[in-house]
């Protein structure tokens, strides 16, 4: 019942945010000097065709006039139309949507395959070679640009080696897998740094603790008490960090997905950029805003699961 | 700043004792800043001086990083760039801290509607990935330098605010904030003289780790052509620009990223150098 609690209390929090967020946007069109009125009709139209252009679109109202029509639309699903496609956002969006999010799936689930080896492997031999190699190796990514690091594993994998595509979201979900594998590599590069780092120092905490002695004294072979023990417990602070690098992921897969010349959110909303599409840059900037919410509050709600201290406190 | 130097050249034993950290990432700062500043002297190319008979040339001694598409020398654009980078990554912190520290202290220390409004905008910025919110502040703005820095400016400030706030939270209750008051102190005095002072440590050790997060947007924005305009030797935008050229010239994008790598890892090792410091110095 408690858990029920917790969720409800979660979520209600989270609405007031959301519904902040869209305000946010909203006003970040509305304040900022780009027109899209003069955008649609070039920089030389006249002053009365702007203005005829602004009482269409009801941008003569006041300003909460024009969020009340903002928020209805939104509510009921019309998102505006492309400029450049002269198709309704909506109907474009679910397709776009489908690759970030594998994307960023990936990416996650790749981070996680390669980040828990390598914190195991620096914690088992701590203050020693392996371990500084790690942690060494782990703060190049930080340092370095992310779209960088992608052109080097494209040279490399995709045009040297030719291992992997370049470029494209491929077809059926092994042709996603292969041709996102890079991508996701090069997202997941920061997130592996961070959670390395994390892991690594829960993972020495946790050896610390008197149950992982108990549990030695037991006579558990090592390797059980790793991982029915250790990694279990050590895993668990660093769960919440998934959420939060998740919406760095989100970011992130703005520039990748250019890098890869990948159908996504993110290159959408480059393109849109430079089209002037002011419309479809106002909605993405919302969908990865409220995906980034959901994806927060969902990691929020999974982890009273996982800790077994929360479910009970 | 002058606490920290006595850190820094704590006499003990009667040798100086330095971190090493600090002192790696201070020495690869003043190398680079150095290379930027004599960037004239060092190169006697121009970096925008275009030669098409040397267009697309490998790394040789003449030109240690190549020649880009335009036959421009790419480590001559890279040690011009270097200024262009630090400048943003150090401009677009600036304001972040000072706006951020003075938010967040404002509504730790006073509570209420002030503290209301400063946390309620803090948690509408963080829930929009920082760099979709960024991106989304240059589409609107238009590219540029300036641009770019009102964009990180005005979004970067936040967890400056978180950081500041939480330690106002815990000093404002100890005692020598009550002695202040006491002794009849105005609040702005108790705010800014007794307790910020105390508050600020965390805020000054996320700043270096901010400058490179600063430096790889800004780099971010220049790649996707929304940065610093051309053909201003930007490295995010030199790396765009070698994009082209992967298969036949590597380095056009490959150099400016090892520079951007060096940068990172200089502001990283200061950083941390700095965090050890201020920690040592709390106990």
């Amino acid at each position: 019942m408690s858990l029920l609690n917790y969720a409800l209390r979660r979520t209600g929090q989270t609405l007031p945010v959301a519904l902040l967020v869209t305000v946010l946007i909203f006003l970040l069109v509305k304040l900022l000097p780009g027109d899209p009125a003069s955008a649609i009709l070039g920089d030389r139209a006249s002053d009365a065709a702007v203005r005829a252009l602004h009482r269409q679109w009801g941008m003569d109202r006041p300003l909460w006039q024009q969020y009340a029509t903002y928020m209805r639309n939104l509510v009921t699903g019309d998102l505006g139309e492309s400029l450049r496609f002269h198709t309704p956002v909506v109907d474009l969006l679910p397709r776009r949507a489908t690759v970030t999010l594998f994307l960023v799936l990936y990416s996650t689930a790749l981070s996680i395959l390669i980040a828990v080896p390598l914190a195991v492997g620096a914690a088992r031999h701590r203050d020693r070679w392996p371990d500084q190699l790690v942690r060494g190796v782990i703060t190049l990514p930080l340092a370095s640009p992310a779209f960088w690091i992608g052109i080097l594993l494209l040279i490399v994998f995709a045009l040297r080696l030719g291992w992997l595509p370049a470029s494209g979201y491929g077809a059926g979900f092994v042709g996603h897998m292969r041709h996102l594998f890079l991508p996701a590599l090069t997202l997941s590069n920061a997130f592996i740094a961070v959670l390395t780092r994390n892991l690594r120092s829960a993972l020495i905490d946790v050896q610390e603790t008197t149950f992982v002695d108990f549990a030695r004294a037991k006579g558990l072979d090592p390797g059980a008490v790793l991982f029915r023990h250790v990694l279990r417990a050590a895993l668990l602070p660093v769960v919440t960090l998934i959420g939060v690098r998740t919406s760095y992921a989100i970011g992130g897969s703005v520039v990748i997905e250019t890098v890869f010349a990948l159908p996504g959110l993110g290159s959408w909303m480059v393109d849109s950029i430079f089209a002037r599409d002011y419309m479809v840059v106002q909605t993405l900037t919302l969908a990865f805003a409220l995906g980034a919410i959901v994806i927060n509050l969902a990691t929020d709600l999974v982890y009273p699961l996982l800790d077994p201290r929360v479910r009970m406190g | 700043m002058g606490a920290l130097a006595q850190e820094v050249v704590r006499p003990s034993g009667g040798r100086l004792h330095l971190h090493p950290g600090l002192v790696l990432g201070g020495t690869m700062l003043v190398l680079l800043a150095g290379a930027a500043l004599l960037a004239p002297v060092l190169t006697p190319y121009d970096p925008n001086a275009q030669d098409f008979d040397l267009i697309l040339q490998a790394p040789s001694l003449a030109h240690p990083f190549g020649t880009d598409n335009f036959g421009r020398d790419v480590l001559t654009r890279v040690l011009y760039g270097a200024a262009i980078d630090l400048r943003i990554g150090i401009l677009a912190v600036l304001f972040p801290f000072v706006f951020g520290s003075l938010a967040g202290a404002a509504g730790g220390y006073s509570g209420g509607w002030v503290d209301t409004v400063v946390m309620r905008t803090v948690d509408v910025l963080t829930a929009v990935p920082f760099l979709v919110l960024v991106i989304a502040i240059v589409a609107f703005l238009g590219p540029g330098e300036v641009n770019v820095l009102l964009a990180i400016g005005g979004v970067g400030w936040v967890p400056y605010a978180r950081l500041v706030r939480g330690e106002v939270l815990r000093e404002k209750n100890l005692e020598y904030v009550a002695a202040a008051r006491a002794l009849g102190f105005r609040r702005g005095r108790i705010l800014l003289g007794h307790i910020l002072p105390n508050a600020i440590a965390p805020a000054v050790i996320f700043l270096a780790s901010d400058v490179v997060l600063v430096i790889l947007t800004a780099a971010s924005l220049g790649f996707l052509g929304l940065g610093v305009r051309p053909p201003a030797p930007e490295w995010g935008m030199m790396i765009a620009g070698g994009r082209e050229f992967l298969a036949n010239g590597w380095w056009v994008a490959a150099m400016p990223g090892f520079a951007c790598m060096y940068t990172g890892l200089a502001f990283i090792l200061l950083g941390d150098g700095i965090a050890d410091l201020l920690r040592v110095r709390g106990q």
